[in-house]
């Protein structure tokens, strides 16, 4: 007979309830991590999805996601038939809001050359671009409908195709357009403005033929160090590779946010640690009665410790599968990406079986100081 | 399960205590709870400690019962000496386990174990397996005629089934010692006297010696002998 299991049985509503409410804290520290990875995720999913060997930037820059960068968009011609280099493709990349269904949608634009490094997107639903002006591909996220028409600045655009967690680093989803009707986008003034700019005899806007970053792939026989040395050297720009613009994103991009999402998983923790221990203490305290009289019929500290370290544990477990059920159901209505990773899930496991044991401590001290002739008399 | 007619011998002494003394607190708080008590307890026999409270009874039957280390004399249980600086809290356990049965004031049932499991649970921190502990709480709770509420929890039993259950409980281990402790305080006077009769049956049947600690003088008839205390000693024995 599992004496655990039969205390347990036996106020089986009340362990229910502690568990489920265990599971809403849990649940928010599963979150915090899921959160955190979505953060990740998003950040670099833009990055990843470029394809990209090299980021060729603008000179002392460590753009386009850290900060921003400039480049005359012919400096991808030059890049293109640079030794090693097997395509380049120039991209634009800014963030903005346009009036949509009586509110502001904000996205964020990627514009791309047509069939060259940085348009590639998984569709799924529609076509990618094919014309070069005024169609656009959106992320679900955006709410947009395939076929339907929006009007950014001053020009209309259709949606013809869907992606699916295609954001930014700050989560804004992405409008994937062409990289002319970017520039557009990006450089065309408000009527008022090109006025003002005209009154005083200043170029409205000046260059618009600007790009943000040039995307590139490689030969598979070039050397990949050799190629970012020599773009550098020759062409007086900033060069780096896929894996350095992604540690740049992570380090400088998301760095603040992963430290203040990770404090705020481990605070949550050691609110578990110490709810776990006053419910585990109260739950033994409660038992003081049963356990001083099982002491008193010889039962060795072994059975007692027993005893609670297995409700502990199950108080625990039960938590963890409830929170983890809960935040999976729940992870897709949550405004900025949840992904929750099994490796997450399991190392967090681990984390509140100890939890649990640590937690315990304060119970078992107790209920091995019960005496047991306090079982006798009344 | 009633005995057969069994041949008169002597009681053979099960608790034996000489010259124990006991005193808590130090200083200017320091009280004598036990001083020189000498008590022989043979089987069979229904022993009633009687006094006021503060008396030294409890601690005397804590003493008894492996709980409370005196700070001299000696104490002897079913022939082995306690508390000689050779025990430790595991082992008078153990001989808690294997040689003493108790029987409290409130039942003290597991609140959460059906009757059966409380009476077998002693049988499994013995050692034996779930089955045959299941099936020698079965024959208890029959032999004390309780056996119809094996399933029933604590909190479902009247008072004078939750006692048998305690009563049945305390037997299982097969004890030469019972120590109980207001065991009829909670009871009227007709489930009192079954209740202590129900003992000196064991005791007679087991050869086990029963220690009571009472007030309850409507049992007092019932007792072999009653040893009074008073301010740790014992001051009358009435047989």
């Amino acid at each position: 007979m599992n004496l655990a299991w039969r205390d347990v049985q036996h106020g089986l509503g009340r362990f229910i309830l502690t568990c489920v409410g265990l599971s809403l804290l849990l649940g928010v520290v599963m979150g915090m991590v899921g959160i955190y990875r979505g953060l990740v995720a998003e950040a670099l999913g833009l990055v990843r999805s470029a394809g990209a060997d090299a980021w060729v930037v603008e000179a002392g820059k460590r753009g386009p996601f850290a900060e921003s960068s400039r480049l005359p968009r012919d400096t991808r011609d030059a890049i293109a038939v640079h030794a090693g280099v097997a395509a380049a493709g120039a991209v634009v990349y800014q963030t903005v809001e346009f009036p949509y269904r009586g509110t502001n949608l904000r996205v964020f634009i990627v514009g791309a050359q047509i069939g060259r490094p940085g348009s590639e997107v998984a569709i799924e639903e529609g076509r990618p671009i094919l014309k070069s002006r005024t169609e656009v591909v959106a992320d679900r996220k955006t709410g947009l409908a395939l076929g339907e028409r929006i009007r950014i600045g001053r020009d209309d655009f259709t949606v013809v195709g869907l992606t699916a967690n295609a954001t930014s680093s700050g989560g804004d989803p992405v409008l994937m357009m062409t990289l002319r009707d970017a520039q557009i986008v990006q450089w065309q003034f408000d009527p008022s403005a090109v006025r003002r700019e005209t009154a005083r005899d200043a170029p409205a806007g000046g260059s618009s033929d600007l790009v943000s970053a040039i995307i590139v792939r490689m030969r598979p026989d070039a050397s990949s160090d050799g190629v970012i040395g020599s773009i550098a050297r020759w062409k007086h720009l900033t060069a780096m590779t896929a894996a350095q613009q992604e540690e740049i994103l992570t380090r400088s991009v998301i760095e603040r946010a992963r430290r203040q999402l990770g404090l705020f998983a481990v605070i949550l923790l050691v609110v578990s640690t110490v709810v776990i221990g006053l419910i585990v203490y109260t739950m033994t305290m409660d038992k003081k009665k049963a356990i001083a009289t099982l002491k008193l019929i010889g039962a060795p500290d072994r059975v007692i410790v027993s005893l609670i370290l297995q409700q502990a544990l199950a108080m625990g477990l039960v938590g963890f599968a409830i929170g983890a059920t809960l935040i999976r159901l729940a992870k897709d209505y949550f405004p900025r990406r949840v992904v929750l990773e099994t490796s997450d899930t399991a190392i967090l496991l681990g984390i509140i079986v100890m939890v649990c044991l640590i937690a315990s401590i304060f119970g078992v001290r107790s209920a091995l100081k019960i005496d047991p002739a306090s079982a006798l008399g009344g | 399960m009633m005995a057969s007619p069994r041949p008169i011998v002597a009681p053979r002494p099960v608790v034996e205590i000489a010259r124990l003394s006991k005193t808590f607190g130090t200083g200017a708080t320091k009280v004598p709870a036990l001083i020189d008590i000498d008590l022989t307890i043979g089987t069979g026999e229904v022993v009633g400690l009687i006094g006021p409270s503060g008396s030294g009874k409890s601690t005397l039957l804590n003493c008894i019962g492996c709980i409370t280390e005196p700070d001299a004399g000696t104490i002897r249980l079913d022939g082995r000496a306690i508390f000689d600086g050779k025990w430790l809290i595991g082992d008078l356990r153990r001989l808690r386990l294997e040689t003493i049965g108790f029987i409290f004031q409130f039942h003290n049932l597991l609140p959460f174990l059906s009757a059966w499991e409380n009476v077998a649970i002693v049988r499994t921190l013995m050692g034996e397996s779930p089955e045959r502990a299941k099936a020698r709480a079965m024959e208890l709770l029959g032999y004390l005629q309780v056996d119809h509420r094996a399933d029933a929890l604590p909190s479902k039993l009247s008072g004078g089934e939750a006692q048998r259950v305690a009563i049945a409980r305390a037997l299982a281990n097969e004890p030469r010692i019972i120590l109980a402790d207001e065991p009829t305080a909670a009871l009227d006077s007709e489930r009192a006297a079954i209740v202590i009769d129900l003992m000196k049956q064991v005791a007679t049947e087991r050869d086990a010696a029963v220690i009571v600690v009472t007030h309850d003088e409507k049992i007092f008839s019932r007792l072999d002998r009653m040893v009074h205390l008073r301010d740790g000693r014992i001051v009358e024995v009435v047989s």
